[in-house]
């Protein structure tokens, strides 16, 4: 039933030696220092590099007439904060959908999801003229019928307990495929207008600022919270739906409500950054390493890792071809695509499965 | 013709051995029946028969030629085999798939003769498929589809003929029907060898029990001489008693009968 | 009682040579060479430019006389519409070889990601030298699709016929997709407007000489199968019954695979990444003829490319003055017909 894959299972079990309580918050305090040092390292980094003194400087002691602190507060910091925001939200939507499912493939981007917001918010421009401040609404509502599409679908499929997480991948990625087409199919129809859409279309943080940010927030903050709230509910879930049933949880509303959440967390990080694929799929197996999934801690560990993955992404998209800059749905997608393979892998060597 | 297995040995790439030094010989004419435990190395003979696997030591030979040395077409055309865990596909007609067994009689610019066509058809009818010919296999009943698949070996119409459990799936009537025919195809000349696990169904219809145990042949023989509470014993680790007359008898286990 | 000579089969005299033919196959291969003979004039004349029929009729009797009209037609249209009528039949006949290799119905280039592999590799090689000879791009290709089979067969080990090796094939298509958008993104604007249409498969680079290429390929590639066509019936049966009907299924089944490539490779080189077509043709020749190797491969490649050639032209000329990519057009049909084809065959 509990649907473990030991990535490498030496290094979980050497982990898992220590104390758990020692393991969490040793993560916690591994990855806030990673979280700085990436931090730090993505201001510096770029077509102007800085020393590290003057972003503290910057920072904590800003000076309208240095050049250098303006680059830091305008520029680089809001691009790095608007990376960890959407990370930590697209780990805690991963985080909520594997815990759900409790299948270790799903994420926002494996089930389609975002996919389908990018296509919503295609249509919108293109035949309601939506701005880009309103575009989080189709891009929700785009999410939304992706993911039941994709639900829906899978209930069509066998439904053996053990192919079951395969199908839904399955019906995912052909979900995925499916308004990815569509979405080419429009944007042919007027390349024009789409001009400027295509680096967003891949999944760009650069463009992104704290005015987006900003829409966003509430409704974000909004999500974090309910899925949070729900955290107990779903670790009575997790032993099945029957037995959570007659602990008394009231487990289609949990669903739902979880569901809304995930979509509307990814479909907020499309309407400002694009489709980011495939963070939300990796942040919940390192989370895993450092604390079980039951209970919340699980949450805010994903959140603190989403944020490091994705500004660390960035990071390397742009170092990695200095001085030319790559896009970070990209670079995501290529390591995330990767890693899912050798889950695929894995999860079928383990489990003997057809 | 006759088939003969001398001293033949064969291995996973572990070190676990399937068979060890079996030798057998199998004659025109007669209905041989093997039986033992579960994973005991009934299907993998066959499987070293029909040249799927690769023999570690021995000889597998056809009126004394080695098996190696034939063409897979000229193989085809000496020994057909009856298997279940034959995939069908889904879209292929009764018809079509029965016709298949004579591929191995088709030259390279020749499909399908009218001679081939009407082997295919007495195949059918006497598996009782004639009104399912246009049928689509996955449209079949499992029975039917078992039918469907003795047709096609009957249309192959080899001297040696082996036969896979060929009862699964099938209703009683069926199976004795298939049975009956295997009977039939014996005393026209051929060699027929099935593996069964009925074993009330092995003594009717076999002249020559094979018993098949830990690697080795346990015993054969006649029915009654191979068949014993004995046997049962040492091989099924079942108790049992035999009841019945001398002709037909049945082994029931012995806590059954107090 | 003849159930086959009742009604059913025409038979042709000879016994030597002898090549029966279901009266259904036979209305069902005229009916397709008609339209897929009409669908090839009436591409011709179909497009922005107007053009008029006795325009067509000088072109196809090869009474050029280059005035404008018979230009556009020769130089624009007649190299798409060989070229999506040849890559039609080859990219069918890919998936109905690769449908047989594996046992799956779902099997297919671009399923298994091969055409994505392919395609990436020619990209690579645009990239990296800005001139590119044909030669070169048709091996380019040739070595993506085997690195491609290569990762997905190593990842699926033995279980070919399942849902799992689809579900592999989709992500190592999406890496390799994934590995191309970077490539794209960091690439020139005018490079990129050409590559993005490659990467989605596109019939408007090709020329005369290219597409002629495309259309004597297809030919030597349907010969070929022709001659193999008798073992592929056996070959459905699995590797081992197909030994027992006489095969020599080891050597027929690499064969096939062989076939598979070598018809896929030159188009992904010329179109670009375009997959499902062998998915759609194969499915719906299997349910209009049933299962008979031979037809059911020729039927394939006639409906594929009829298929191809309506996408091709559907796309310059449905929305004009915009043009629409035929490959476009393509994944998304194919991605319907995926989710559609699912719910049909999940039960293994």
């Amino acid at each position: 039933m509990f649907q473990r894959i030991s990535l490498p299972s030496s290094l979980s079990r050497s982990l898992s030696s220590v104390l758990p309580n020692y393991r969490f918050l040793g993560g916690v305090f591994l990855l806030t220092v990673m979280l700085l040092l990436v931090a730090l390292t993505h201001i510096s980094i770029g077509a102007r590099p800085i020393v590290w003194a003057d972003i503290f400087q910057a920072i904590f002691a800003f000076d309208n007439q240095q050049f250098v602190h303006h680059i830091v507060i305008k520029q680089r910091l809001p691009r790095l904060v608007v990376a960890m925001a959407c990370g930590a939200m697209l780990g805690l939507a991963g985080f909520s959908a594997q815990k759900m499912f409790q299948n270790p493939l799903v994420s926002s981007s494996t089930l389609g999801v975002s996919s389908g917001a990018v296509f919503f918010s295609l249509c919108a421009i293109y035949f309601f003229n939506v701005s880009e401040n309103d575009i989080f609404i189709p891009a929700f509502i785009g999410a939304s019928v992706a993911g039941v599409f994709t639900l829906s679908m899978t209930e069509m499929m066998n439904r053996s307990s053990i192919s079951k997480n395969l199908h839904i991948v399955l019906a995912g990625s052909l979900v995925s495929m499916l308004f990815s087409s569509l979405s080419s199919f429009l944007m042919q129809l007027d390349p024009l207008r789409f001009a400027n859409v295509q680096d967003w279309l891949l999944g760009d943080i650069s463009p992104a600022d704290f005015t987006d940010l900003s829409r966003i927030y509430p409704l974000a903050l909004l999500a974090i919270g309910v899925l949070l709230s729900q955290g107990r509910s779903l670790d009575v879930m997790i032993m099945g739906e029957k037995q959570a049933r007659s602990a008394g949880v009231n487990v289609t509303r949990t669903r739902n409500i979880t569901l809304l959440c995930i979509f509307l967390l990814a479909s907020l990080v499309v309407s400002i950054v694009g489709p980011i694929g495939f963070i939300g799929l990796v942040v919940p197996h390192i989370s895993k390493l450092f604390v079980s999934e039951v209970g919340n801690k699980g949450a805010w560990l994903s959140m603190l890792i989403g944020g490091l993955l994705l500004s660390f992404s960035d990071l390397l998209a742009r170092i990695v071809i200095a001085p030319k800059v790559l896009i970070v749905g990209g670079v995501s997608a290529s390591i995330g695509s990767i890693f899912f393979l050798c889950l695929l892998y894995f999860m079928v060597r383990d489990k003997h499965m057809s | 013709m006759t088939l003969k297995i001398d001293n033949v040995s064969f291995a996973y790439q572990t070190d676990r051995k399937i068979l060890d030094a079996i030798s057998l010989t199998f004659e025109p004419g007669k209905f041989y029946v093997i039986i033992g435990q579960n994973g005991c190395g009934k299907s993998t003979l066959f499987n070293l028969i029909m040249r799927h696997l690769s023999l570690s030591s021995g000889k597998i030979s056809i009126n004394g030629k080695d098996l190696q040395q034939l063409s897979f077409k000229e193989q085809a055309q000496s020994i057909s085999v009856l298997s279940q865990s034959m995939p069908l596909p889904e879209f292929m007609t009764v018809a079509d798939m029965v016709m298949q067994g004579r591929f191995c009689y088709q030259g390279f610019f020749s499909r399908f003769s009218a001679e081939d066509r009407a082997i295919a058809e007495q195949a059918m009818q006497k598996m009782q498929l004639t009104e399912l010919a246009n049928k689509r296999l996955s449209a079949l009943s499992g029975g039917q589809q078992q039918r469907a698949r003795m047709a096609m070996l009957l249309t192959q119409q080899t001297d040696i003929v082996l036969l896979d459990e060929p009862t699964t799936h099938l209703d009683l009537k069926h199976q004795y029907m298939l049975l009956d025919l295997g009977r039939e195809l014996a005393e026209q000349g051929k060699t027929v060898v099935a593996i069964l696990h009925d074993m009330t169904q092995a003594a009717l219809y076999a002249d020559h029990v094979i018993v098949l145990a830990e690697q080795k042949v346990y015993a054969q023989g006649t029915a009654q001489s191979v068949i014993t509470d004995t046997m049962m014993q040492h091989v099924f680790h079942v108790n049992t008693s035999r009841v019945g007359n001398e002709k037909v008898g049945l082994h029931v286990p012995t806590h059954l009968i107090a | 009682m003849n159930i086959f000579d009742d009604q059913n089969m025409i038979i042709s005299p000879s016994e030597g040579i002898s090549l029966p033919l279901y009266k259904r196959t036979l209305w069902v291969l005229c009916a397709l060479v008609i339209l897929l003979s009409l669908s090839f004039v009436y591409s011709l004349k179909l497009g922005s430019v107007s053009v008029s029929w006795a325009d067509v009729y000088a072109v196809m009797g090869f009474d050029v006389e280059l005035n404008d009209a018979t230009s556009t037609i020769y130089e624009l249209r007649l190299p798409r519409i060989m070229g999506a009528i040849a890559a039609g039949a080859l990219m069918a006949l890919s998936g109905y070889l690769l449908q047989t290799a594996a046992r799956n119905a779902l099997a297919d280039p671009g399923v298994l990601g091969l055409s994505d592999g392919a395609a990436l590799s020619v990209i690579v090689l645009y990239v990296v030298f800005s001139q590119v000879s044909l030669t070169a791009s048709i091996l380019a290709s040739f070595f993506g699709v085997f690195v491609t089979a290569l990762l997905v067969l190593w990842f699926v080990h033995k279980n070919l016929s399942g849902t799992f090796i689809v579900l592999v094939g989709i992500a190592v298509g999406a890496v390799v997709s994934a590995f191309s958008d970077i490539l794209l993104s960091s690439v020139t604007i005018e490079d990129m407007a050409f590559l993005m249409a490659f990467l989605s498969g596109s019939f408007l680079s090709l020329d005369l000489t290219s597409a002629s290429f495309l259309s004597i390929w297809m030919t030597v590639i349907i010969a070929v199968f022709l001659l193999l066509s008798r073992y592929i019936n056996p070959l459905n049966f699995g590797y081992q019954h197909a030994m027992s009907l006489g095969v020599d299924a080891k050597k027929y089944y690499i064969f096939i695979i062989i076939l598979a490539v070598f018809a896929m490779a030159p188009v992904i080189a010329l179109v670009g990444s375009i997959g499902f077509i062998g998915l759609i043709a194969t499915f719906l020749a299997k349910n209009i003829i049933g299962y008979r190797g031979t037809e059911l491969g020729i039927v394939s490649m006639l409906l594929g490319a009829i298929m191809t050639l309506w996408a091709d032209t559907l796309g310059r000329t449905l929305f004009a003055p915009v043009m629409i990519n035929a490959g476009v057009f393509i994944a998304l049909i194919g991605a319907l017909f995926f989710i559609i084809m699912t719910r049909y065959i999940v039960k293994q």
